[in-house]
């Protein structure tokens, strides 16, 4: 049984994202913060250029929400890299209590759940919360690494190279964090690395009827429900389970379907990673900031895939965790 | 005729292997493995050499041409040699091929960079 957590006064004060060059091309682009010329963000390897990004995106947000080092007393957040390195190597210089999260591309929303936690139950008063991927690095630890040049599927998704963070805070602004669902790890039965998308469909359909039954609302009550990376392939698929229980999936959006131009044929079935979601909430923070957006519902999809295991014929669980944010002006 | 032979050969073979690609979870590493095998059981049983000469350049540039270039020199092998032969005699003819690919591919690594 997942659980839910309700929220007095947390809110969320900015938003940052900061991307690769592919994103750049996509059709969100106005809504980030910066975008680097390439996924090495000019330095030498993967690692180096997906901490230079956490390192910029952190930058950003504290000149943005005029904050200072001081004033933030947690972070949480990870990355996709083996025991997080990136975030390591990027906050080894910086003075700030850091919790490393590991929960693939559902990170950012668990990061966020936490953070809102933290704020609500007054241990700190601002808390900082992100979510990194990077191409290279997650094709390298997950699939092949780039230099084998292997040909895609169709069904195959694009990790997203780019950082999402923001600043949780118990001091009034236009975004109130309300709730959080917590996700069970569920088993797919299934082991097709090429599909992680349709692998998490699954995860993403328990997570939101929970959270509808826990907080007694209907689909029709929210303006916008976003799920993380569950690409074209799993986005029909999870249209399709509420379909069967007579539920329309209406306002319903998944920000790996969005974040890429898909009349271009590289980014096969979308975008996924950490990043994906964290990047996407760009554009969520600033509809829900003019109080175009007034109820959404956050879902991270993570595929907690692991190349050991699925080369142990093991399946791939899955877990999926929900946060409901409200404009309130 | 050769023409179309060969066209027709060439295009089936990648026709099959996009298939098997789209529809299963092997990676090009396997299937190429596979048609080299498959090259080899069809030049053991002797009707490679009968493809060829039905689709000249259409069965020789195909990696399964690559088995078959194995096998031909065992055989050779054999039938000089004795066992041994087999052996000795497996690269007369494919190790053209694969000293031109490391060669090439080692010239290659010191001047080009992977792309995605």
């Amino acid at each position: 049984m997942s659980i839910n957590v309700n929220f007095e006064n947390v809110f969320l004060k900015g938003h940052v994202s900061v991307t690769g060059n592919k994103e750049k091309d996509g059709p969100m682009c106005n809504f980030y913060d910066f975008c680097f010329g390439d996924e090495k963000a000019h330095q030498d390897t993967f690692e180096d250029g997906e901490s230079t990004m956490i390192k910029k995106a952190l930058v950003l947000l504290l000149k943005k929400t005029k904050l200072s080092y001081e004033d933030i007393g947690v972070i949480f957040g990870g990355d996709l890299s083996n025991q997080l390195s990136s975030s390591s190597q990027c906050f080894k210089d910086i003075p700030i209590s850091y919790i490393g999260l590991y929960s693939a591309c559902s990170t950012y929303i668990l990061a966020l759940g936490l953070a809102a936690s933290f704020i609500n139950a007054k241990y700190v008063n601002n808390a900082l919360c992100y979510a990194s991927s990077n191409y290279g690095v997650a094709e390298r630890q997950f699939r092949y690494p780039l230099e084998y040049g292997i040909c895609k599927k169709k069904t195959t998704t694009v990790t997203v190279s780019g950082v999402g963070a923001s600043i949780v805070s118990s001091l009034e602004s236009k975004i109130k964090v309300v709730s959080f669902t917590i996700g069970e790890i569920y088993d797919s039965t299934y082991n097709n690395v090429d599909d992680l998308g349709g692998v998490m469909a699954y995860s993403a359909y328990k997570v939101i009827t929970s959270h509808l039954k826990k907080t007694n609302s209907k689909i029709e009550d929210y303006d916008l429900i976003v799920t993380g990376d569950l690409s074209t392939k799993g986005s029909a698929v999870l249209r399709e389970m509420f379909k069967k229980d007579h539920m329309n999936l209406i306002n319903y959006c998944d920000s790996g379907e969005i974040v890429y131009n898909l009349e271009d044929k590289k980014t096969y079935a979308g975008g996924s990673g950490a990043g994906c979601i964290a990047i996407f909430m760009s554009f969520i923070f600033s509809k829900m900031d003019r109080g175009e957006i007034r109820r959404c519902l956050l879902i991270g999809t993570g595929a907690l895939h692991s190349q050991t295991s699925t080369l142990q014929k093991k399946c791939i669980p899955t877990i999926s965790h929900a946060v409901e944010l409200r404009s309130v002006i | 005729m050769i023409y179309l032979c060969a066209f027709l050969c060439s295009g089936l073979v990648c026709l099959g292997s996009q298939i098997v690609f789209d529809n299963t979870k092997l990676t090009p590493g396997h299937i190429t493995t596979s048609l080299v095998c498959i090259g080899a059981i069809l030049s053991s049983l002797g009707l490679y050499e009968k493809i060829i000469s039905w689709c000249g350049g259409g069965a020789t540039i195909l990696i399964t041409n690559f088995s078959h270039l194995l096998i031909k020199g065992m055989e050779e092998g054999m039938q000089c040699d004795g066992l041994l032969g087999i052996f000795t005699h497996s690269l007369t003819y494919s190790g053209g091929v694969l000293s031109f690919i490391i060669f090439i591919s080692l010239i290659a690594s010191l001047f080009c960079h992977s792309k995605h």
